[in-house]
């Protein structure tokens, strides 16, 4: 493996220190992956501390030609934060402050590197939360969120993070910080900020974010319903939109899931069930009462065997247990899982989960859904062991056949988890050479070049054509890990 | 080169494409520059070849929905093709059960909410006039009305949207699935874009339930501060009205409430009847603690009356008026009042604010240019001392020359001409209306 040049590491030291500095190979395979399985070795790994720490290392990352991948926590699901050309690898971990926080206005300011869920513990004495709830909350970062634009169960009433960034600092491919939005005044012009969320660190680096802050609501209430089949269970996501309800999160789990989280987590689903919806419903506290009758009603009418419903904080919490860990539950059923984010419209969910099922039949693995149901988000886990011969390409095959079928069924490639080096060549499966050239023009008004996060989110033919790739980048092929 | 004849002879020709007559062109001057011509494309087709013809003859476009607020950005710096897309008005897509819908940009919004009535639902995109402005024309501008405060704006609805580039590039992006990550987000980019950047010729939305009960309660303040403080209250509470609005001296005056100098805190609630009961005692003991003078509780005819003025607030604009939109931090936002109001030597303005997004609507009915000038500049700088900005909604074109409407600036300000020369190199989209284009 071709090293990065001495230069560039005692360069990245003098900007960020020496501990803030890792380029031994043994340090590196710690930031060979993230969630998802494929791997990228990155050159040389730097921890910035502040903006300036971030402007120096973009501008030096661009001196030497050398690929720049901002990196969260590491939790990404489609490859986003890989190394996959090489390069500097900017883990923004260290940037972690809260920097200001403006309880009138329910707004705060964070540094990238903040988790998503210690933001809306900092906040919890004031009743206030931040909204965007991916299930990694308690590792990922809002920086990491900011460029997947994640999502999350409670997304279905609140919006996703687009919906709660009210403004952005960035470090641009020269090195230049830029405020982007009002930072909570709405004033106006192009929404830069809109773009930059979700474009996967491929425009400029994130760092800072101005976000909306939510008050918590007054009351909340769990529901779980029992079904003996998929289809009532899909019927019943169905009837609860029909009947103009907005419930605040509205999650379906399928026998796969039951059995492999209740016998660890005790979440109180039946091992005999299909599936399970749980449905959330918040709100006034008059608007929670009601719902007791109503939802219950609606849940029964497409046949749940049973409905029941908490609202003591510890109960709830172990109704959602088994959503919220299920993919560490996996394990007890297979050594290894891939995990798809699809989406379709909410009412194609039945035949595009008997499609899922199907693929999975032929191609002979076993896959579990445990998904965001109102809005037909799925997740599908297919469950594998790495060490069988040929299950990863068998995987990957119905991988694409699941997304294919998302697409057909008038939906998309991805509801939260980004396209990164996972989806990058289905892009054309929803759109045109036209529409990618369009988006991708973005890179020269951001000046941003092919080195900021390259060959992301595009096919490779579009987004990664004249990627500089000097002696000084460091890769390691496949054939490596293979 | 193509010449502008020879564009639009081509025009006139093609089959997906009405070229209006002379007799029609008066309707569609812009700040006192009168169009080039007016087409109305048939199709999304249509539109490309309108696109593509002035492209290739060096021809200006203004795209053109309900024409409510085609007169608000900066002045139009050359005569144009406008592109009225009113016949682009087809219900492409809807689906009651995924709560998402599918039109052409011609659609009035009217027209689509009463569809998605008859379905329970909801677009909460409210701008001004919606049996004249189209859903093309409400993203273009970026207008949002009375229910942003529970729904959020365009931004927030919009999912997906087709568009065609100043080279006739037609461009998707989003989907029609409420949630979606692949790709860039254009969608963003063309919200409040002013027709600068693209035509936009199709949009998909989120829906939402409409609420089964709602009702409008009125709290008078003697003082606008107070308002603002019951605003500010009732803002950071469990509560979620639909609306927070606040309207200032006689600005309701033509409306069922009766005149009188106080201002009305306006707030729409919505829901079951439990929830709207438990909010009205709520308002009633905020009232109380901030010292109203009344509560009134309207519904229904006198309800919507109320509801209408405060959305179409400062439209249709009359050639003379002024309107300015002041935007802030929603706790500075009685200050934003004060700076606006309090000038010496101005007519006072009529007021309206959506207090929960800190966005104060200033009118002056009628002013003369020179009078309007030292209004903008004196309110801008009393703004900008308390961190806001100040649009120019609407202003005649001698009031416009030489000024930018936009009122931001910084850093990204210059991203965003780089946005404009990367989808327009040209300059021919709505010209002279980009952000930092204003002549100076």
């Amino acid at each position: 493996m071709t090293q990065l040049s001495a230069t560039l590491i005692r360069e990245l030291r003098a900007i960020a220190g020496d501990s803030a500095v890792y380029h031994r190979p043994e340090d590196l395979l710690l930031f060979e992956y993230d969630g998802t399985i494929d791997r990228g070795l990155p050159g040389v790994v730097v921890y910035p501390s502040t903006t300036e720490h971030v402007s120096a290392i973009v501008r030096l990352a661009r001196q030497h030609g050398v690929p720049l991948i901002p990196r969260g926590a590491g939790t990404g699901l489609s490859g986003g934060a890989l190394a996959t050309e090489g390069g500097i690898l900017m883990p923004m971990m260290r940037m972690n402050r809260l920097l200001e926080l403006d309880l009138e206005n329910r707004i705060a300011v964070v540094e990238p590197g903040m988790v998503n869920l210690e933001l809306s513990r900092l906040v919890a004495r004031h009743d206030l939360f931040y909204a965007p709830d991916p299930s990694s909350q308690k590792a990922c970062t809002i920086g990491g969120n900011v460029a997947e634009n994640a999502g999350g169960p409670h997304c279905l009433a609140l919006g996703v993070t687009a919906n709660h960034v009210l403004g952005l600092e960035l470090v641009l491919a020269d090195g230049a910080i830029v405020r982007t939005g009002g930072w909570g005044i709405d004033r106006g012009g192009y929404d830069l900020t809109g773009v930059v969320v979700g474009s996967e660190g491929t425009l400029a680096v994130v760092t800072k974010v101005c976000v909306r802050l939510l008050r918590r609501p007054e009351a909340v209430r769990t529901f779980l319903a029992v079904y003996d089949s998929i289809e009532q269970a899909t019927e019943a996501v169905a009837a609860v939109i029909g009947a103009g309800i907005v419930p605040g999160a509205l999650e379906m789990l399928d026998r796969n899931t039951i059995r492999a989280v209740e016998p660890i987590l005790k979440c109180g689903y039946p091992l005999d069930a299909e599936a399970v919806l749980l449905v959330e419903i918040d709100g006034l506290a008059e608007a929670v009462r009601e719902s007791v009758a109503r939802i219950g009603a609606v849940l029964r009418e497409c046949g749940a065997r049973d409905v029941r419903s908490a609202d003591d904080p510890r109960e709830r919490e172990r109704l959602w247990s088994g959503r919220k860990q299920a993919f560490g539950a996996f394990g007890a059923l297979q050594p290894n899982y891939y995990i798809l984010d699809g989406v379709v419209p909410p009412g194609r969910l039945p035949e595009v989960l008997a499609g899922v099922y199907a693929i999975c039949d032929r191609h002979q693995l076993q896959v579990a859904n445990v998904f965001h149901a109102g809005d037909g988000n799925l997740h599908p886990c297919v469950l594998f062991d790495e060490r069988t011969p040929g299950v990863t390409e068998r995987v990957l095959a119905a991988g694409a056949e699941i997304m294919r079928l998302c697409v057909d069924a008038g939906g998309s490639i991805s509801g939260e988890h980004g396209i990164g080096i996972e989806k990058r060549d289905y892009m054309s499966w929803i759109f045109t050479d036209d529409d990618m050239h369009a988006m991708l023009r973005l890179k020269d008004a951001f000046g941003a070049g092919n080195g900021m996060n390259p060959c992301k989110a595009f096919p490779t033919h579009a987004g990664c054509g004249e990627i500089q790739r000097g002696p000084a980048t460091a890769k390691l092929g496949g054939e490596a890990w293979v | 080169m193509m010449t502008t004849a020879d564009a639009l002879a081509a025009l006139a020709a093609h089959p997906e494409l009405d070229l209006l007559s002379q007799a029609h062109v008066a309707g569609y001057i812009v700040d006192g520059i009168a169009p080039i011509a007016v087409v109305r494309p048939r199709s999304e087709a249509g539109v490309i070849a309108a696109v593509r013809q002035a492209a290739a003859a060096g021809v200006p476009v203004l795209p053109w929905g309900g024409g409510t607020s085609v007169n608000g950005g900066n002045r139009l710096a050359s005569p144009c093709l406008v592109i009225d897309l009113a016949a682009l008005d087809q219900v492409i897509e809807y689906q009651p059960r995924d709560r998402t819908i599918t039109a052409g940009a011609g659609l009035r919004l009217a027209a689509l909410a009463k569809l998605v009535e008859a379905e329970g639902q909801l677009l909460p995109l409210e701008p001004p006039l919606p049996e004249r402005a189209t859903i093309g024309g409400a993203l273009a501008s970026g207008l949002s009305g009375p229910r942003r405060h529970r729904y959020g704006s365009a931004r927030d609805l919009l999912i997906g949207s087709t568009a065609v580039l100043a080279d006739g590039t037609c461009v998707h992006s989003g989907g029609r699935v409420a949630k979606n990550v692949a790709g860039y987000d254009l969608n963003k980019l063309w919200v409040g874009s002013a027709g600068t950047l693209a035509v936009i010729t199709q949009a998909s939305f989120r829906l939402w339930p409409a609420p089964p009960v709602t009702e409008l309660a009125l709290l008078a303040f003697p003082t606008a501060k107070a308002a603002h403080r019951a605003a500010m209250e009732i803002a950071g509470s469990p509560l979620q009205p639909l609306s927070l609005d606040l309207a200032g001296p006689a600005t309701l005056a033509a409306t069922a409430v009766p005149p009188a100098d106080v201002w009305w805190l306006c707030i729409e609630n919505g829901g079951t009847p439990a929830m709207v009961e438990r909010l009205r005692g709520e308002l009633r003991a905020v009232a109380s603690r901030c010292g109203a003078e009344r509560t009134v509780a309207v519904r229904g005819q006198e309800a919507a009356g109320v509801r209408g003025m405060l959305r179409d607030f400062g439209y249709p604009a009359a050639p003379d008026a002024l309107l300015l939109r002041v935007v802030t931090l929603p706790s500075r936002l009685a200050e934003a009042v004060l700076a606006t109001a309090a000038l010496q030597d101005a007519p006072l303005p009529a007021l309206v604010a959506r207090a929960g997004a800190g966005m104060l609507l200033a009118r002056w009915s009628d002013i003369e240019p020179a009078a309007a000038r030292r209004v903008i500049v004196r309110v801008r700088a009393a703004v900008a001392a308390l961190g806001g900005s100040v649009a120019i909604a609407h202003a005649a074109a001698a009031v416009k020359d030489g000024l930018d409407t936009w009122g931001i600036n910084g850093g990204d300000v210059a991203i965003m001409q780089q946005v404009k020369q990367v989808y327009d190199p040209a300059g021919l989209l709505s010209p002279g209306r980009a952000p930092g284009e204003h002549e100076h």
